[in-house]
């Protein structure tokens, strides 16, 4: 059964054939989603509500095709989901089964295993696939059921296998992937011909071309084969791509950015929390030495400790001491000897390791966040962690996506971002470095928030004392009265100190987030990689008139970036600039600034 | 963003659909707390009582309601011209924005109580976040998701980006 190939397929200007009428107004509820009579009446509708085939030609996009196009999997492919050992093994298992429970548990397990069979035939008549040189659809599910639709312009990659069952019975397994947030395989097409996998995965490509247009064409490197999945993103225009690409860069020698020296390694190594590396390692080795001598485990540690009152407990402590920073000193050479970070035309490039080499490149386009850490010891010695978080690569194979250079010092960090955010702004000045207060209800929040948390503990603790009967010489009066004091003095100096490192900075193309307690955290996202904005506000937020902006960038487990407690107003006005900034228009003027007047321009998404 | 509501609301049977979520939670919660009160009493040697079965079912069915009441009026949506906005949350509010030009794809989904309520719901996917619209009419799911796939596709043909904007 071959797909059909629709040889008339609309030119990729046909899009823009139709004329563009942007909704200025929302549309409006359909008649059995009807609003409640409080809520306010609903404006007039856009396209939403048209006609299948109106709607689809207004905005360019192909009509769904008619119900009797999809095709169905061919029934051999159910075999494609047996296990040849599964298969070898029935018999003997029947054999084994009767003989020992009996003919009657032998009937049940047949049953069963009939039953799970005929639920895959039941799944297998649902599932059903089309592509009409747009998109490719897949409906399937019995109870659940599902229908998806995969533009070619935002397919990443087409794969086609054929293991071993699969070449025995002549299928193909077809997988086709995008960006997704979820990192699996969007479509997978399990038991298909070799030939319809075949001339169905060089129609996608070719669909993909066309779509991509004479754009693709001019900026041929931009685009990604199947050899080079990850290289552009999917749905960008080539020419956004390649403008992105300075050409001085592209050709230039490489530029080390950074190559931290070995005294620098050794510095990280005892400021962080490698230094934890033996002690940790001493008590797996503790839980091993158990499992080993069991019962007797008393015995060798009466031995050790009278061993160690010999020695005395300052030298064993000692010992401890030194051999847990040469520990962590071996660690870290160990990791990141001769490390060095290069920037190599759009490429970063990180190489470190002794032992092992270990190599990460990161294309700039595809860096979505740079981090710094600094601990309080590093933030007295003026230096910090750089890490660096990428969408990895289209590859789901790719799982290089964060990388990070041990000893970056302050000094040196604004030179550095410029190189590794070079996409986003040309030279250093162009850093968001103006960091912009939070209202004062943040401290509250904070405050309160430490307050909550100190407390709990406190409580916790002296409810234990109370069950323990533990005897206090000083009263309780006195351990509570104490205790509250110490709590709420803590919480206030906790909750400042992070107030007072809580901030944010932008420019139109970076934003920068910074935050931390003693230590200090900053975050700084190329607005261009913004793949969407959320706002949130809890109870307490709300009461204190705060809300938080938390920006996503793309790829598996990249958390948000998220300015956390804002006024409501702010936050508002952040969050449809940053909209705008996502939804690949860049706005004219800067994005707003916290405790900038609102901007005059009203910004399309609140229209 | 925070204080205009979008003007579309879901389905009103999704509240029929949350209360029945809750009712399923309810029952697990319920016998989770008979087998614990009753591993308890059997160790103890002491008789069983209901009372906490009760209470916990009572509580839980009343949360469910309650529940599924007060998340109906909150749940809005709205397309701009740039993106799909959501907001729901009765206790957090969430507000979310999801541009037309990230949009990856866009699955519909419908389950066993969808299909008898005649209601779909919309996943949509980006290359970050994925956020669901439940409670689509099942007539107008098809029609939506088209048009926000159509409208992904003309903002990736027509995007404004100075250079500095890709898609991942």
């Amino acid at each position: 059964m071959a797909p059909s190939m629709p040889s008339d397929l609309p030119a990729p200007d046909d899009h823009d054939g139709a004329p563009s009428s942007p909704p200025t107004t929302p549309p409006t509820s359909p008649a059995r989603s009807t609003p409640p009579a409080a809520s306010p009446p609903p404006p007039p509708a856009p396209n939403l509500l048209k006609g299948p085939e109106e709607a689809a030609q207004d905005a360019g996009y192909p009509p769904d095709p008619p119900e009797t196009t999809p095709h169905r999997l061919p029934l051999r492919s159910l075999l494609g989901g047996l296990s040849p050992q599964a298969v070898w093994g029935i018999l003997p298992a029947a054999i084994v089964l009767r003989d020992m429970a009996g003919l009657s548990v032998l009937a049940l397990v047949v049953i069963g295993l009939l039953l799970v069979q005929a639920a895959r035939l039941v799944a297998w008549s649902r599932f059903h696939w089309g592509f009409d040189g747009h998109v490719v659809r897949i409906s399937s599910g019995v109870l659940w059921r599902r229908l998806r639709a995969l533009d070619v312009e935002r397919i990443q990659q087409v794969d086609v296998q054929r293991p071993l069952l699969h070449q025995v019975m002549g299928t193909a397994v077809l997988k086709v992937e995008t960006a997704s947030e979820g990192g699996e395989t969007e479509v997978r097409l399990d038991g298909l011909d070799n030939d319809t996998a075949t001339i169905l995965q060089a129609a996608i490509l070719a669909a993909r071309r066309r779509e991509r247009g004479a754009a693709a064409d001019d900026a041929d490197a931009a685009i990604p084969g199947p050899d080079d999945p990850g290289r552009a993103a999917p749905g960008t225009p080539a020419t956004a791509v390649a403008g992105a690409r300075s050409p001085a860069a592209a050709h230039g020698p490489p530029v080390t950015i950074l190559r931290p020296g070995i005294p620098d390694l050794v510095r990280s190594a005892l400021t962080g929390s490698s230094l934890l590396v033996v002690p940790l390692s001493v008590l797996a080795l503790g839980e091993f030495a158990f499992d080993i001598f069991g019962n007797d485990l008393d015995e060798v540690a009466s031995e050790a400790a009278r061993a160690g009152a010999r020695l005395g407990y300052v030298t064993l402590a000692l010992i401890v001491l030194v051999v847990g920073v040469i520990g962590a000193v071996i660690t870290i050479l160990l990791r990141d000897w001769d490390i060095e970070l290069v920037r190599e035309g759009d490429d970063l490039r990180l190489s470190r390791g002794l032992l092992t080499k270990h190599a990460a490149t990161i294309p700039l386009h595809r860096l979505q966040v740079v981090q710094y850490r600094q601990n309080w010891l590093r933030r007295a010695m003026g230096a910090g962690t750089l890490v660096l978080r990428s969408a990895g690569g289209g590859n789901p194979q790719d799982t290089t996506s964060t990388v990070s250079i041990p000893w970056v010092t302050q000094a040196q960090l604004p030179d550095v971002l410029a190189q590794v955010l070079a996409t986003s702004v040309r030279t250093r000045d162009d850093l968001p470095d103006d960091l912009q207060a939070h209202p004062p209800a943040a401290r509250r929040r904070l405050v309160w928030r430490w307050l909550r948390g100190l407390g709990l503990v406190w409580l916790g603790a002296l409810a234990a004392g109370v069950v323990a009967g533990v005897d206090t010489t000083v009263g309780w009066g006195a351990l509570v009265g104490g205790g509250l004091l110490v709590v709420g003095g803590g919480a206030w100096a906790l909750g400042t100190a992070q107030y007072e490192r809580l901030g944010h900075a932008l420019t139109p193309r970076v934003v920068r987030v910074a935050g931390g307690v003693i230590g200090a955290t900053s975050d700084w996202m190329p607005l261009g990689r913004l793949q969407g904005v959320q706002g949130v506000a809890n109870v307490f937020q709300r009461r204190l008139d705060l809300a938080s902006v938390q920006l996503s960038p793309a790829g598996r487990g990249n958390t948000p970036v998220t300015i956390t407690d804002v006024a409501t107003d702010t936050a508002s006005r952040l969050a449809e600039d940053f909209t705008l900034v996502a939804a690949g228009r860049v706005p004219r003027s800067p994005v707003a600034r916290v405790d900038a007047p609102p901007s005059t321009g009203s910004s399309p998404a609140t229209a | 963003m925070f204080e205009d509501m979008p003007p579309r609301t879901l389905n009103p049977n999704m509240r029929w659909i949350w209360m029945v979520r809750g009712v399923f939670a309810t029952v697990v919660l319920a016998a989770a707390t008979s087998g614990a009160v009753m591993i308890v009493r059997t160790a103890t040697d002491a008789p069983m009582v209901w009372w906490p079965t009760v209470v916990v079912t009572v509580i839980g069915l009343v949360t469910a309601v309650a529940w599924a009441l007060a998340a109906w009026p909150r749940w809005r949506w709205g397309v701009t011209d740039v993106a799909l906005t959501l907001h729901h949350g009765v206790l957090t509010h969430h507000v979310v924005a999801l541009p037309f030009f990230r949009i990856q794809h866009i699955d519909a989904n419908q389950g066993p109580l969808d299909r008898l309520l005649g209601m779909s719901q919309l996943q949509v996917h980006t290359a970050s976040i994925s956020a669901s619209l439940p409670g689509i009419d099942a007539d107008d799911a098809n029609e939506l998701r088209r048009e926000l796939l159509a409208r992904a596709a003309k903002a990736a043909a027509e995007a404004a980006t100075d250079g500095s904007v890709d898609a991942v």
